[in-house]
């Protein structure tokens, strides 16, 4: 029972997806804005839950709960950003949906069921359950972002979404294959217990292979440079509400995961002897998502591509921030920034903001968003404009917003712990900060400054949409003055992100045999394989030749360094 | 070399290239032609796993994916009724030629590392341990009910959103009327 109320937050949000739709079955047509609330209500119950249950310490008794779960601070705190996102995606649905021709109320059911899965993958621990949360709410993402059916533009994105999103999935399954090859084990706690005892198995090949499969594959849903070109066509195409439930919440999930999968793996020393370590791959697509990002940002007209570009972008700072770790608890080990879960926070906050803005322009299926449309839009509806200047100003970064705050936070955190490697990638960071405020900025002038040419976006009458942009705005301002609480509540989930140390009891294994590991490298490696924990920050200046030297006594048994040629990725 | 190693060989071989000749030309250009070959892929797959003596995990191969699978990509495929002229021709274009070039160079950058990791390994010492009933009815059942509980009913969960999903999207066409 104890173990039921324990992971309760899932069991709600899936109830309430089939409870919402047994309950579209018997609302009449165009009387469907109920269900938004039904879902609301669900969302907040389990968000409740899932606060009550942070406080107390979770222990799951069966062993099937407690093999796949970690209920723990990290789970909590992202599991809060998915159900706050999904909860003000539904209620600004309630009045969207229906004044673009989509009726049916399957969308509230579908997202609900994409709640659960983004739950499900934050606090899996096990690779399989991973897999699946992320395919149940990738698969009703796709279904939501096709769900516009007089729309060509919902159509395309449903379908480039499937599409790239179908073979994301295929490169986290290998990534999950190749760990299962490599250790015999589908458990994370179990993978990097074996890989920190006996190395990384006959063929390093497998390990370092699967992580870095594993950053492409997440890569793509957080949408970073080069896998983001899908997002300014989806983020587009797709209804609104959606495009903020998926710019806030799923951005969030699948950063919980990367930071929590890529971290508690790299306390084995995986990359010995190899020029590429997932670090440098997570810098890589930092620096090319900000770059990218923001400057393709200046040359966009309409309003949802300039903010799939500008999340894009915050994309890349949150990279950085994975890349840059900090000491856990004064240890020599790395986990994740203090500063990361508080900046993806933020953004959903103000990115659910800002899109919900634009949830509620529109008539009669309208669905172009430019800048002329929103033209003015600050003179004749001041509620949305205030609205909209909130988050813009969050995402933009300026006080007193709560945006400022996270970036400010995560800058510092990063050179606090990484002084010199960490100052020239904050410097490029900020430089392109710079560049972002223009294209913030503009729309704020379009939307106070100027005139409309032809004919404006109209702005729907809806009280729920306006109650969820009022929680938005009270919610960026009060994280930019009074954050204290939920910094706290950062660290306390940035503390928790990497998984017991693997010298921790082990879990039973699986009841099936696996292919075992070979046995040639049972034995622990003498030397160094348990003291260190590196991080993924690579000393600076240091040369390859050095590094392998200090590397070569961990390496496995039989492998020559010098024989190993380049690796494939530069 | 044991008979086990050849009819591994052999299978693992020719799924390989079924799974190779659904994508590539010739027989990837036409629909049906790349589903014939994705059969042999199904079908070697099943082998492998009759070699593991995971008789349960071998028929349920043959029945779900080179039965039902296969037959609904079939009929979808007929459906469609796809002409020649529909598929447009093979054009060589810039990014196509990058992509050969970028495969090519990872396929000779893997198949360099592989070597490195082939040499190192020590095929007597690495024995596969596999329990008697390894993919029986028994051991599969007792997997999916008690450690991967979890994971079962997720899938459950998935397929519902699936069938929703399907709905939702076939549906289209009336312009959401009901």
């Amino acid at each position: 029972m104890s173990d039921l109320l324990s992971i309760s937050p899932m069991l709600v949000t899936a109830f309430t997806g089939l409870l919402v739709m047994a309950l579209d079955l018997l609302a009449g047509r165009g009387r469907k804005g109920f269900l938004a609330w039904v879902t609301a209500g669900g969302f907040a119950v389990a968000g409740v839950l899932a606060c009550l249950l942070w406080r107390t310490p979770v222990t799951l008794a069966q062993p099937f709960l407690a093999n796949v779960f970690a209920l723990d601070a990290h789970g909590w705190f992202f599991a809060e950003i998915v159900l706050l996102s999904g909860g003000l995606a539904a209620l600004l649905a309630a009045d969207h949906l229906p004044e673009q021709g989509i009726h049916g109320g399957e969308t509230y059911g579908l997202l609900s069921f994409s709640v659960t899965g983004a739950i499900l993958l934050i606090v899996a621990t096990d690779l399989v359950t991973l897999f699946l949360g992320l395919e149940i709410m990738s698969l009703a993402l796709y279904v939501m972002a096709a769900s516009k059916a007089s729309s060509a533009y919902s159509a395309e994105a449903g379908i480039k979404y499937f599409l790239l999103g179908g073979v994301a999935s295929a490169f986290l399954l290998l990534t999950v294959a190749f760990l299962y090859g490599a250790t015999g084990h589908l458990g994370l706690v179990d993978i990097a217990r074996d890989l920190v005892t006996k190395g990384s198995g006959p063929d390093p090949l497998l390990v370092q292979g699967a992580m870095v499969l594993l950053v492409v594959a997440l890569g793509f849903k957080v949408a970073a440079v080069p896998f983001h070109f899908w997002t300014p066509d989806v983020y587009e195409g797709a209804p609104t509400p959606v495009t903020a439930f998926m710019a806030g919440a799923v951005k969030a999930a699948a950063f919980a995961v990367l930071a929590r999968v890529v971290l508690t793996l790299s306390r084995a020393p995986l990359f010995v002897g190899v020029d590429v370590t997932p670090g440098d791959l997570l810098l890589g697509l930092s620096v090319a998502s900000m770059v990218v990002g923001n400057v393709l940002g200046i040359v966009q007209t309409n309003v949802k591509r300039i903010l799939a570009y500008s999340s894009i972008a915050h994309a890349g700072y949150l990279l950085l921030g994975v890349w840059a770790t900090q000491s856990l608890a004064g240890t020599a080990a790395r986990t994740l920034n203090d500063a990361v879960p508080f900046y993806l926070l933020t953004h959903a906050v103000a990115t659910v903001g800002a899109f919900g803005v634009l949830a509620l322009l529109g008539r009669a299926g309208e669905e172009d968003m430019s800048l002329d449309r929103i033209a003015g839009l600050g003179r004749r509806h001041p509620g949305l404009g205030l609205a909209l200047l909130v988050s813009i100003l969050s995402l933009a970064g300026l006080p007193p917003l709560g945006g400022f705050l996270a970036k400010f936070n995560l800058f510092r955190q990063i050179l606090i712990e990484n002084p010199s490697v960490g100052l020239p990638w904050v410097i490029l960071a900020l430089l392109m900060s710079v560049v972002a405020l223009y294209y913030y900025l503009r729309i704020l002038v379009y939307v106070f400054f100027k005139e409309p040419e032809g004919e404006p976006a109209e702005a729907i009458h809806s009280t729920s949409g306006g109650i969820a942009l009022g929680i938005a705005a009270a919610l960026t301002l009060v994280l930019g003055v009074a954050p204290g609480a939920f910094l706290e509540a950062s660290h306390t989930a940035a503390q928790a992100t990497v998984l017991a140390a693997p010298t921790a009891p082990a879990v039973p294994p699986a009841s099936v045999p696996a292919v075992a590991a070979t046995p040639r490298d049972a034995t622990p490696i003498a030397g160094g394989a348990q003291a260190a924990s590196p991080s993924l920050v690579r000393p600076r200046g240091e040369g390859d030749a050095i590094r392998m030297l200090r590397d070569t006594r961990r390496l496995p048994p039989g492998i020559d360094v010098q024989r190993l040629p380049a690796p494939p990725l530069h | 070399m044991s008979a086990e190693l050849v009819v591994f060989g052999i299978l693992a071989v020719t799924a390989v290239l079924g799974a190779l000749a659904v994508v590539l030309p010739p027989f990837g250009r036409n629909p049906l032609h790349a589903a014939i070959a994705l059969l042999t892929t199904f079908t070697c797959v099943a082998g492998l796993m009759v070699l593991l003596s995971a008789h349960l995990i071998a028929v349920l191969q043959v029945l779900v994916y080179a039965g039902a699978v296969m037959v609904l990509f079939t009929f979808i495929i007929m459906l469609l009724n796809l002409r020649r002229e529909d598929l447009g021709g093979f054009r060589i274009t810039a990014w196509k030629v990058v992509g050969v070039i970028a495969v090519v160079a990872v396929a000779v950058k893997l198949g360099v590392l592989v070597a490195a990791g082939l040499s190192a390994y020590d095929a007597a010492s690495a024995s596969v341990v596999v329990a008697n009933d390894f993919g029986g009815v028994k051991s599969v059942g007792m997997a999916l009910l008690t450690t991967y509980l979890v994971p079962f009913e997720a899938t459950s969960l998935l397929l519902l959103v699936a069938i929703v999903g399907a709905l939702v999207v076939a549906r289209r066409g009336d312009g959401g009327a009901e």
